[in-house]
């Protein structure tokens, strides 16, 4: 079988090694970024420094440096899989990029940050979300002067709720991360083509010589509209990853299957996975595994199991010695999501409490059980 | 959309004091070490000055003239604690790390430096009662243990059987329960002066299965020498008149010259700006060859690894100053248990998502 796979991210890279490695399917890839897959999720680290760029990169045989513009293209192949993957979301008042202007997602990013930094630009990140947290992490760290605008009252406010919010804030100022939050950006300044400054809602200008854009992703989904795909937020497609076409598939951040969009490492490697069963293995529906997320700011990790939109009641503990806290959300006391601060838990078995819908007091009795904390750190009583 | 090929950034510091994978600083940092530990083994007579230096300290602590060995023993200890202070800071975040490292500073100042300087001072041999054999060979050797055993001196006799009963009953119980890392992140000297001076270096450490083959190969090479060694010399002792007597001395001579000085001192500490920090500890120490091969088939250390949360950023396997490839476990889901594993924590620390965690339950 021949397989054309556009995106080299982690749900198009997975799909053709399963198909390249357990199925000899005669796999292609296209990608406009780069040749190889690298480990999106870990660029901070090469900006830091801490890992060799090396490190995340994994070759991908027959890659080719080629953006599709058109599923025409592709006419030959018995399969085509869309892994487009998300975009960066970009304000009303910048809509292009350019020298002065990036976002933290991609490869040429990191370069882009270096040349910032090397140039001595006065840096200003917009957006108080994950990458946002990190590009500032990384400004910080690489000691280049920069200011981090925060439109809402905290770090991940849009993720976490307002405890844990004021929590990693207050984490991250301690450790000398400054944050200015409640400040929204109305317009760029723009002097002879060069970035010079950034306007707030307050009417306050802020000089800037360089913008990092963190403002949230969205499904790619360029090429399925051109191809006339059925499109929701991201390309809709069943549970087998089917798109509205035949031998069109769809997996990753830019697809949408029945149970929602998850832009999360983890799915898109199962989805890669699951997509190569689907085309070469006639395997059937793919069924999701409970939605789990985990972060770090700074020294501050950030877990989640289950279901802990801001829909359920939650019941919250804070511990009164150390920067940690535990929520537990619920339904009718019934447990359907945890999510912890400096707690380190093990998956499993918090999908276990779920499952078997145990309820809030079941579940205090025995949370320790699923601290997987390094040795030494205070035990956990709820 | 720029369809070019984007080319690497530029490599970006870590830290102010890190070294860069064969740069110049690397270089001359190992020359450096290198030729201070060539001077301290053959050409004590270069370092006078410094050692004259430290002769009032010599005689407050022991009540003798410095001598090179107190000089380097004073820079080795020196160098623990002040680094140890560093790695105290950089992981103050962390209980394991601030509790293994304020361990590793108080075994060497306290055990290593101010015992035996104590004994030496009391007109007694020093004793440091933190090495044992294999590490330490000549605490069994005949002539040493014999001695000790029999002497009339009830301190001797406690220093015999603390040797014994460290070697063959502490060492087996305590990898049971805690690993390898009780000894190598915990008590053990060499363990000390790479767990703080070395930490620095240690992404240094080569990861590469090759590196993995010649570390097994050489590690219990020399811990076959050594029990040859130990072997051999009780058998001339019991048969002073046989042929082997001789093939005995000599013997212990050259492991005494290639492995107790070229490579746990010259190579081991002077190749930290080159090999990582723990060069000896992975290839050429017969204590760690025996830990490892206890910690892989009897013991309950494992490192546990949460699934499908790895993102594959490296930062794992980068920070293993034993080369172990921890991200490919950690890719896969994988519980494992390595017998080069010293247990330092430092991968479970810099996992941004929490994968990994010692684990002796």
């Amino acid at each position: 079988m021949r397989i054309a796979i556009v995106g080299n991210g982690r749900a198009g890279s997975t799909a053709a090694r399963v198909l390249r490695e357990k199925y000899a399917c005669n796999v292609d890839v296209f990608s406009d970024e780069t040749r190889f897959h690298y480990a999106r999720t870990a660029l901070m680290y090469v900006s830091m420094g801490a890992v060799a760029p090396s490190t995340i990169i994994a070759p991908l045989p027959d890659a080719q440096l080629r953006e599709i513009a058109s599923l025409d293209e592709l006419r030959g192949y018995d399969a085509v899989v869309l892994a487009t993957g998300s975009r960066p979301v970009l304000p009303p008042w910048c809509t292009e990029l350019d020298a002065d202007v990036q976002c933290y997602t991609a490869w040429n990013d990191v370069a882009m940050l270096a040349d910032a930094r090397v140039n001595k630009k006065r840096c200003v990140v917009v957006g108080g979300g994950l990458i946002g947290a990190e590009v500032a992490e990384v400004l910080h760290h690489q000691s280049v002067p920069y200011t981090w605008l925060i439109r809402g009252t905290g770090v991940a406010d849009d993720i976490v709720p307002g405890d844990e919010s004021a929590m990693i804030t207050r984490h991250m100022q301690q450790s000398g991360i400054e944050v200015q939050v409640a400040s929204d950006v109305v317009a760029m300044v723009r002097e002879g083509g060069r970035v010079t400054g950034l306007t707030l809602h307050s009417g306050e200008t802020l000089a800037a010589d360089h913008v990092v854009l963190a403002m949230g992703s969205t499904p790619s989904i360029a090429l399925a509209q051109r191809a006339g795909l059925e499109i929701a937020t991201g390309v809709v497609v069943d549970a087998s990853f089917r798109t509205s076409l035949p031998h069109v598939y769809a997996i990753g951040d830019c697809a949408q299957p029945p149970w929602g969009i998850r832009p999360t490492w983890h799915d898109a490697c199962a989805h890669g996975e699951h997509v190569a069963h689907v085309i070469a293995g006639g395997a059937d529906a793919y069924v999701p595994s409970m939605p789990s997320m985990q972060a770090t700011f700074l020294h501050l990790e950030w877990y989640s199991v289950g279901d802990t939109s801001s829909e359920s009641d939650s019941w919250y503990w804070r511990d009164p010695h150390n920067d940690r806290s535990v929520r537990l959300y619920h339904r009718n006391s019934h447990v359907v999501g945890v999510q912890t601060l400096a707690i380190r838990i093990a998956r499993e078995m918090c999908e276990a409490w779920i499952a078997q819908s145990l309820n809030v007091d079941a579940v205090r009795a025995q949370f320790a059980d699923a601290v997987v904390d390094p040795e030494f750190t205070p035990t956990v009583v709820l | 959309m720029n369809l070019v090929q984007i080319t690497l950034p530029d490599a970006t510091p870590r830290s102010w004091w890190t070294l860069h994978r064969g740069s110049v600083g690397a270089y001359a940092l190992a020359v450096v070490l290198t030729g201070f530990y060539v001077c301290v083994f053959w050409f004590p007579d270069v370092l006078q000055p410094l050692t004259q230096f430290l002769d009032p300290l010599s005689h407050a602590l022991r009540r003798a003239p410095s001598d090179h060995w107190f000089l380097y023993g004073t820079l080795y200890t020196g160098a623990i604690l002040i680094m140890g202070v560093r790695m105290l800071h950089r992981y103050r975040h962390e209980r394991y790390h601030v509790y293994r490292t304020s361990a590793l500073m108080a075994v060497q100042l306290l055990f290593a430096y101010l015992l035996p300087a104590t004994f030496e001072r009391m007109g007694h041999q020093a004793f440091y009662l933190t090495y044992f054999w294999p590490l330490k060979p000549e605490y069994l050797f005949p002539g040493s243990i014999d001695t000790l055993l029999l002497s009339p001196d009830r301190l001797y006799v406690f220093v015999g059987w603390w040797s014994i009963v460290c070697a063959f009953i502490a060492t087996p119980v305590l990898t049971y329960y805690f690993g390898k890392r009780w000894y190598c992140s915990w008590v053990c000297g060499c363990g000390a002066l790479a767990e703080t001076a070395g930490d620095p270096f240690r992404h240094l450490s080569n990861k590469s299965a090759g590196a993995w083959k010649l570390e097994r190969w050489m590690i219990y090479s020399v811990l076959v020498c050594i029990i040859a060694v130990t072997g051999l010399l009780w058998w001339a002792n019991a048969v002073p008149s046989s042929p082997l007597a001789h093939v005995a001395y000599q013997a212990n001579r050259w492991y005494g010259f290639f492995i107790g000085a070229v490579f746990s001192g010259v190579i081991g500490v002077g190749f930290y700006p080159l090999l990582g920090s723990r060069i000896w500890c992975r290839f050429g120490c017969p204590m760690a060859a025996v830990l490892g091969i206890l910690q892989k088939y009897a013991s309950r250390f494992r490192i546990t690894v949460q699934k499908d949360q790895c993102i594959s950023c490296g930062n794992c396997s980068t920070n293993c100053e034993m080369g172990i490839d921890v991200q490919q476990y950690a890719e896969r889901g994988e519980t494992f248990t390595r017998a080069s594993c010293v247990g330092c924590g430092v991968c479970s620390s810099v996992c941004p998502r929490g994968v990994l965690r010692l684990d002796q339950r």
